[in-house]
Formats: structure tokens, C-alpha cells, sequence
């Protein structure tokens, strides 16, 4: 039962009939109410009425011709019964309706007002009034099966316009319904008919008010999906590109090693080779992570020794150090954040490639990571190289951006995913300069774990004391 | 010399068995799956694996796993990618004893070969004990009284260095090559963040620092 409009028809109608049902119960209690409800009010307002017409003399019931209705108008059923007696001596029946039998209603005739009696094994409802001077008695009275016979007519009457009423109102309810609502089924059957990315915004015309900010939600996140869409149809198309490059030379390089005559022009071709080789691998490593980093929707919360994986990572560019006599400094203290240990890895990793590429041979590099006063942590890898110009510092980070004029071809990726990383882990990145007054200077700066470790209480001060302790590698 | 090789790509698995063959003219077995790999342990003798991690099915990490449970030190290399950062603190954390990663250069991949094999061949393995800890180099365990303590490798080769040298101080740099080997390009400081650990685990008391210089274990455990 989850139609909108079932449920909205349901809770309408219930309420309706609800509502009618507690409005004819109280009309019945209050025309039934001795005394003041409407039947005994009627059986008063006839007995005033009567007392109040009669002409000063009567003569007694019998010695006086009464009058007849019109022959076209049958006396009304309504069981009333009316009686006026004399009461100077013995009480004598004046006046009496057609309904009323001969002996009194009520044979008490010093009393008055309301009474029930019993006559002839029928129950009747009795008013008796005295006028002024005791001089004669109206009595009015009704049977209770009378009284019954009327209340049934009245409920039979009523129920039918009630009937009439609510079928009435369903039908409009259930239009109205429909109508407001064939919005929706519009909406849906455009969004059924859609094509897989078709991510164009859905009308908002012809829609009730109440969905215009569903709608309008919706849209939002439609054109958030085509953005990310196209990024990703960019991705695709430029990762193409920047392999088909080393991918041509690398086919190139081969035939001409092949093509070669003397071993000298043959290692040549094969030192090219193998350096395409490896451009065309850091691309495809790069297109990798991104696209693991892509599939990493959700903020990781595993906690994270930095330092650990800060010496692991920079040591996997051992080599490559080697090979262009670059020194690299690493100075780590102990400091744990809250992470995914592989995009961290990624992190150190693509800020080390663009530090040793962007250095020249024999440069310096520096790595430290410390933990930071409000317990988070610092990453930072600074140079000695030619530096990022103030004016590029934004847009080093934006994807298959390279600094204009640089010999050194990097993809464009490294510094895009470090971006990204960083923002998954909510840390901010600044630049700054590098070592000795000139250079490029990264710092990741990484918000405090969110919860306090258990291992803390033992781990505090061992910390603080390791922390002293490793500050001494200046001098070493 | 036998080596066995573990690695599921025929092309690269060709490559390493020929770059083992001359650079070390090593015996290079070569299998391309977990369940090999194990049998292969159990029937021979070798004097270092080469594991790739990444491997179809079953991961090298098992391989590993199974290896030291076994109590082999069998010194093993993995060979893992680049963006699988937690598989390698994993797997030194199983008790490897290096990693390269790929691409990696031959030179690279021989050069840290001829370290882990030499390292284990130097090994005269005497357990040592010291005050409640006791240390054996053949079955790599640590245990506090009865307790094994889990050491990275790094960690467990930080302390085997101040162990060996008891009673001694020995310098960062000492350090730094008992973890990296000596022909490390890269001035650190990480030695500092495993002794760290290993008073995490060990307690504070065991490794006294020496100011300016490095670190000491005392002869006679307290």
C-alpha cells in the first residue's frame, strides 16, 4: 500500500466517514435527551400551543361538532396525541386529536410536565400543562414506537444524502488525484525512456509545486554526473593520446635497433628504447592509480603510520636517485593518521617522482613528515630545483597541466592525484619555496585522527620522548 | 645455486629467469601459480624465492604466510606493483625480507637478490636471550617470556643489529645499513621511527639512546 494516491483517497474518506459517523450519533443522543432533547421539546411546543388557542369556554368532548380537514389532505401520521381536559370537579375530556384515546394519557392530573405511561401495553412520552388558574389540562403525548418509526425515517433520509455526498466527493478526490499526480507518471515515463547517458536536466514544467524541489534535486545531481562524465571521456581520450606518443616511439625505437648494422648504433637505439619504455610505463602506472583512486568513493579511516610508509615509499625511488646522483634527506617522526594506506602510498610516491624529475641531476631533496600540534601530521618534499613561478601554483594541480617551458615531460597526472588524495583524506596542500632560498616545497597538511587511540596512554609519552630524540639527524 | 621464481606473466617471467641465469648464474625454477610455488617449497631447498604477490587465485602473500609458518627462513623477495603499498607492508610484516617494485630494473632486482642471500648465509644463528626477550635468527621468531612478539622486518632487524652488538653503542648509520643495506643513497632518519616501535612493543627500557651518537642495548639484560 504505497500509492500516494491510495493513501491520500484513504485517509480522505476515512476521515469523511468518520466525521459523519460521530455527527449522527450526537444528533441522535441530542433528539433523544429527556426534557430538552428535540422530541420532548416538540411534544412541549404542541401542548403551549394548544393551551394558548383554545377560546375561553369548551364545551365537553362529544357535545361539540369538531372540524375536518380538507378532503385533498390526508391527516399527517405523526402520531401525536392531544387531549385538553376540564379540571373544575371531575377531571372532562374537552378536546382530543384523532390519535388520542379517550381516557387520560396521564391519570395523575395534579402533576405536570414530562412523564412515560403505559396504555393499552403502549409506551408512550407524555407532556401534561396546567394553565394559570387550574382550569384545564393539555396533555401531549407520543408512542415510543412512533417515536422510533420517526428516528428511523430520519436516519434512512439522512444516510442517503450522506451516501450520495460521499460518492460525490470520492469521485472528486480521486480526479483531482489523478490529476495533480500526472506529473509524475509523466516524469516517470521520461525517465524510463531515457538513454543510458543522457544526463540533460528533467522538465520541471507541467510538474505540481510540491516536486518542483525533487526535481529540481534531481537535476543537480544529473549535471554533477555529466561534469564527472565528461571528465572521465576526457580522461579516457587524453590517456589515449599521451600513450600513443611513447607507444609510436617505442615502435620506432624498436625497428631501428633492429635496423642496426654495428653494436654501438644498436645499444643507442636500445638506451632510447628502454627510456620510452619506461615513460610509457609511469604513464600507464599513473592512469592506474587514477583510476583506483576513482573507484575510492569513501573517506578511508584505517590508521595510517606515516613515517613508516613515508621511508617505505621514498625508498622505492632508490635508484632512480642514484642514477642522477641526487642526494634525498628523510626525516621522519613517528605519526599516525587516518587513511588508505595505498592512496597515501600513491601520495609520497607522486610527490617524490615530481620532486626527482623537476631536480637536477645532483640536486637535493628533502623529505619530513611530523606530527602536528593539534595532532594531525605534516608531509612535506622540497627541493632545490628551478621552482614553480607564484602564478602556476594553482594550476600544477590540475590534470595534464605541465608548467610551460620545462625540458622535463611529465604526464600532467602525478600532481592531480596528489590533489585528490590530499581532499579524500580532508588535507590541505601549500607551496611554498624549497630549499636554501629557491626550489619547490610541497607540504600535505593532514587533519588530527578522529578518535583517540586505546594504545595512546602507553604510546604518549614514548612519543614525545621519540620525538626529542629524532630531531638530532641535523647533526648527524 | 637454486632459486625458485613465482610469477604468473610469461614475458616477464621469461625476462627474470634469464636476467637470474647471467647476472647470477643462478638454477631459476619457475612456477606461475600459488599452489605450485608451495609444493615446489616443500620438495627443494632454494637459496632465495623471488614472489610475485599479485598473483591469479591464490595471493604470493599465502605462499609466504605458509613458508613461515613452516619455520623456513627461506629469505624471500617480493616482487610487488606500485599502488599495492599495503600488500608489501604486509608481506614485510609476514616476515619477506625485501621487496622491489615494478617496473623494476634488473640491476636493481640482482643487486637486492645478492643481499637477502648474503644476509642469510651470514647468519651463524645462535638464539639470543636477553633479560626475558629471546631471539631466534633461524625461525625469525621474537618472544617476550612466552609471548611472540610480531616485528616487521625492519623492526626485527633494527633490534637483531643492537642485539648482536650488545653492550656496545652502535651508530644510526650502523643501523641504517643493518636495515637497508650498505650501499643505501638515501640519508634517513627512519631508524629512529623503528627503534620507536620496538619500545612500543618491547617496552622502554630495553633500547638506551646515546646522545650524538645512537643506540645501545645493555650487556646484562636488567
Amino acid at each position: 500500500m504505497s500509492s500516494l494516491k491510495m493513501r491520500l483517497l484513504l485517509a480522505l474518506l476515512l476521515t469523511v466517514l468518520l466525521t459523519w459517523g460521530i455527527w449522527f450519533a450526537l444528533q441522535a443522543v441530542e433528539m433523544g435527551r429527556r426534557q430538552t432533547g428535540s422530541w420532548d421539546s416538540d411534544l412541549e411546543d404542541v401542548a403551549q400551543k394548544a393551551l394558548l388557542s383554545l377560546p375561553g369556554p369548551l364545551a365537553p368532548e362529544g357535545e361539540a361538532v369538531g372540524y375536518q380537514l380538507p378532503d385533498d389532505m390526508p391527516p399527517r401520521p405523526d402520531g401525536l396525541a392531544l387531549q385538553v381536559w376540564q379540571l373544575k370537579n371531575a377531571p372532562k375530556l374537552m378536546l382530543r386529536s384523532p390519535e388520542a384515546p379517550s381516557s387520560p394519557l396521564v391519570s395523575d392530573f395534579g402533576a405536570r410536565g414530562f412523564r412515560d405511561a403505559e396504555i393499552d401495553g403502549e409506551r408512550w412520552r407524555v407532556f401534561a400543562l396546567h394553565d394559570r388558574d387550574n382550569r384545564i389540562q393539555v396533555q401531549v403525548g407520543r408512542t415510543l414506537a412512533q417515536r422510533r418509526a420517526e428516528f428511523h425515517l430520519w436516519l434512512r433520509e439522512s444516510l442517503k444524502a450522506a451516501g450520495l455526498l460521499f460518492g460525490l466527493l470520492s469521485l472528486t478526490v480521486f480526479c483531482v488525484l489523478n490529476r495533480g499526480l500526472r506529473g509524475v507518471d509523466h516524469m516517470r515515463r521520461v525517465v524510463q525512456q531515457r538513454d543510458l547517458f543522457d544526463l540533460t536536466p528533467l522538465p520541471q514544467h507541467d510538474v505540481p509545486r510540491e516536486l518542483q524541489p525533487l526535481i529540481a534535486s534531481v537535476n543537480r545531481l544529473l549535471a554533477r554526473l555529466e561534469t564527472a562524465l565528461t571528465r572521465e571521456r576526457r580522461l579516457i581520450a587524453d590517456a589515449a593520446h599521451e600513450l600513443r606518443t611513447p607507444l609510436a616511439a617505442l615502435t620506432t625505437q624498436a625497428e631501428l635497433a633492429r635496423g642496426a648494422t654495428d653494436a654501438k648504433e644498436k645499444d643507442a637505439a636500445l638506451d632510447k628504447l628502454l627510456h620510452v619504455a619506461r615513460r610509457a610505463t609511469r604513464l600507464s602506472e599513473q592512469l592506474l592509480d587514477q583510476a583506483r583512486l576513482d573507484a575510492l568513493e569513501h573517506a578511508p579511516t584505517a590508521r595510517v603510520e606515516l613515517s613508516t610508509l613515508v621511508a617505505l615509499v621514498v625508498r622505492d625511488h632508490e635508484s632512480a636517485v642514484r642514477s642522477r646522483r641526487q642526494r634525498v634527506r628523510l626525516a621522519v617522526q613517528p605519526c599516525s593518521i587516518r587513511g588508505d594506506v595505498d592512496a597515501l602510498g600513491m601520495l609520497v610516491s607522486n610527490l617524490m617522482d615530481n620532486a626527482l624529475r623537476y631536480t637536477p641531476e645532483q640536486g637535493r631533496i628533502e623529505v619530513c613528515c611530523d606530527p602536528t600540534e593539534d595532532g594531525g601530521a605534516k608531509l612535506s618534499v622540497s627541493d632545490d630545483g628551478p621552482g614553480v613561478p607564484q602564478s602556476e601554483r594553482e594550476r600544477i594541480f590540475d590534470r595534464f597541466y605541465r608548467v610551460p617551458g620545462n625540458s622535463a615531460r611529465g604526464s600532467g597526472i602525478g600532481l592531480s592525484l596528489v590533489a585528490q588524495i590530499a581532499r579524500l583524506h580532508g588535507a590541505r596542500i601549500e607551496c611554498g619555496t624549497g630549499l636554501d632560498g629557491r626550489g619547490f616545497r610541497i607540504a600535505v597538511v593532514f587533519p588530527p585522527a578522529m578518535h583517540a587511540e586505546p594504545a595512546q596512554n602507553d604510546g604518549a609519552p614514548a612519543q614525545a620522548q621519540a620525538a626529542r630524540e629524532i630531531a638530532p639527524l641535523a647533526d648527524a | 645455486m637454486q632459486i625458485l621464481l613465482v610469477e604468473d606473466d610469461p614475458m616477464l617471467g621469461e625476462a627474470m629467469q634469464a636476467g637470474l641465469a647471467r647476472g647470477l648464474h643462478a638454477d631459476v625454477h619457475w612456477v606461475t601459480d600459488a599452489a605450485a610455488a608451495r609444493v615446489a617449497l616443500i620438495d627443494h631447498h632454494y637459496r632465495a624465492v623471488l614472489l610475485d604477490v599479485g598473483l591469479p587465485g591464490d595471493s604470493g602473500l599465502t605462499v609466504l604466510q605458509a613458508l613461515r609458518a613452516a619455520y623456513d627462513t627461506t629469505p624471500v623477495l617480493l616482487v610487488t606493483a606500485r599502488d599495492q603499498l599495503s600488500d608489501r607492508i604486509r608481506g614485510l610484516d609476514a616476515g619477506a625480507d625485501d621487496y622491489v617494485v615494478k617496473p623494476f630494473q634488473l640491476e636493481e632486482l640482482l643487486a637486492r637478490l645478492r643481499a637477502v642471500i648474503r644476509r642469510s648465509s651470514n647468519q651463524v644463528a645462535p638464539v639470543i636471550r636477553h633479560a626475558d626477550l629471546t631471539v631466534d635468527p633461524v625461525a625469525r621468531t621474537v618472544r617476550r617470556g612466552e609471548t611472540p612478539v610480531a616485528l616487521s622486518t625492519n623492526e626485527y632487524r633494527t633490534l637483531l643489529a643492537l642485539l648482536e652488538r650488545r653492550g656496545r653503542p652502535v651508530t644510526r648509520e650502523q643501523l641504517e645499513d643493518a636495515v637497508y643495506g650498505s650501499d643505501s643513497t638515501i640519508e634517513s632518519n627512519t631508524v629512529a621511527v623503528y627503534v620507536h616501535q620496538l619500545r612500543r612493543k618491547l617496552g622502554d627500557g630495553l633500547i638506551e639512546t646515546v646522545h650524538g651518537y645512537g643506540y645501545r642495548i645493555q650487556e646484562h639484560g636488567a
